[in-house]
């Protein structure tokens, strides 16, 4: 009870009498009245135009909030960062341990890799890509870029999906000896990489024509042609 | 142990990993291999043939057919690519690289080597059995071995000579 209304009270006999007293003494004005409707929109007026004058009061407090959030952000960065230096590269497991066990190192290291494990692997891979495998359709998975020369794009996992293509074997051999023919004009030099792309390149057009394709599959490609 | 083609593969056939030809045409594909290659086919080849593999889990065979009305189909390219490597091939890996059995004349138990289609010489890559039955036996669970990650080596629960291939090392050797 405000003083006002105490005083009231204690200067009148009675609280009924007092509060009768009070709602004569005051009595809000309707809401929809255009007087009271003016006032508020003044209000509001006002109060903005107070906010934007002290706006720069807000500095402060949201610079106390915003400073956990920055120390974390750069933190989520450079541990991108640090996880981009040692972006995992193939490498096989070396003997006596697990074969599942791969090997992570940096970006800096030299590709080592298992053949037999990374085929193995690039089948598991196209299958579970596709939901059936390549032999079931009487094909065999290609790595367009050789894996002779996966150490020249240390970053680039050989079994990426876009590089691993479903062939029927003569398309196979159609570019294994285009490779061959590639490897024999080197004449033991190990390429460069403009001249791998440029051979990838090359053989993909031969090939591309022979690519076994299968319906339905999950693809990037698929979903972009959507 | 001696582990002779027709146990590996009614072993594998037990437990659904190996798919039997129809048609027996064994006798005319070996009279013929000997004709084309001027020796005989080593036994284990010949019970390769008579025990019409045609299938092992996803790897299909690499065998050459009959048919009246067409004559031969024969894996000719990939005869011809082991031919210089005196090997004949059996399997395709799923890559593009092949399995062969040794044809180096003298051999009681040859073996069976990988022989990878990148490779600059076409010569046997690694040793992927010490003789043809074991072979089977590793190629019908290698898949499994490796979805399960066994450990490196498990071929030599099944294939204890696999290190002593006179040609080519296991593929932990060389990789």
């Amino acid at each position: 009870m405000s003083r006002r209304i105490r005083d009231l009270a204690e200067s009148n006999a009675s609280s009924a009498s007092a509060i009768a007293g009070f709602q004569n003494y005051y009595r809000p004005p309707p809401d929809d009245s255009p007087a009271f409707q003016k006032a508020k929109a003044n209000f509001k007026r006002g109060t903005d135009e107070l906010a934007f004058q002290n706006r720069w009061m807000a500095a402060p407090v949201l610079a106390a909030a915003a400073l956990p959030l920055a120390t974390e952000s750069a933190g989520l960065f450079a541990a991108r960062g640090v996880a981009k230096a040692v972006e995992p590269v193939l490498v096989a497991p070396e003997a006596g341990t697990l074969v599942d066990e791969v090997v992570v190192v940096g970006r800096r290291a030299p590709l080592r890799f298992s053949k037999s494990w990374i085929w193995e692997l690039a089948r598991n891979r196209w299958h579970r890509a596709n939901g059936v495998r390549a032999s079931e359709l009487d094909a065999q998975v290609h790595h367009s870029d050789p894996l002779e020369w996966a150490h020249l794009k240390p970053n680039a996992d050989p079994n990426r999906l876009a590089n691993l293509w479903a062939l029927p074997k003569e398309g196979h051999q159609i570019a294994n000896r285009a490779w061959a023919a590639f490897r024999r004009e080197l004449n033991g030099r190990t390429p460069t990489q403009a001249e791998l792309m440029r051979a990838k390149l090359d053989i993909d057009r031969l090939v591309e024509s022979c690519v076994v394709r299968c319906v339905g599959a999950r693809s990037n490609a698929a979903n972009e042609q959507k | 142990m001696v582990l002779t083609v027709f146990e590996a593969a009614s072993q594998l056939e037990k437990k659904g990993l190996l798919v039997r030809a129809k048609y027996d045409q064994s006798e005319k594909i070996i009279s013929h291999l000997n004709d084309l290659m001027g020796q005989n086919v080593p036994d284990d080849l010949a019970d390769f043939y008579r025990a019409r593999i045609q299938k092992v889990n996803f790897f299909r065979a690499l065998v050459p057919s009959w048919n009246p009305y067409v004559g031969w189909t024969m894996p000719q390219d990939e005869i011809e690519l082991l031919k210089p490597h005196d090997a004949m091939p059996l399997f395709y890996d799923g890559c593009g690289s092949i399995y062969g059995l040794d044809l180096t004349p003298g051999l009681s138990t040859p073996s069976v080597y990988l022989f990878d289609h990148e490779s600059a010489d076409g010569g046997p890559t690694h040793a992927a059995g010490s003789s043809l039955a074991r072979f089977l036996l590793l190629l019908a669970i290698q898949e499994r071995a490796f979805e399960e990650g066994w450990p490196v080596r498990w071929e030599l629960q099944i294939d204890p000579d696999l290190g002593s291939c006179s040609r080519a090392p296991p593929h932990w050797a060389v990789d």
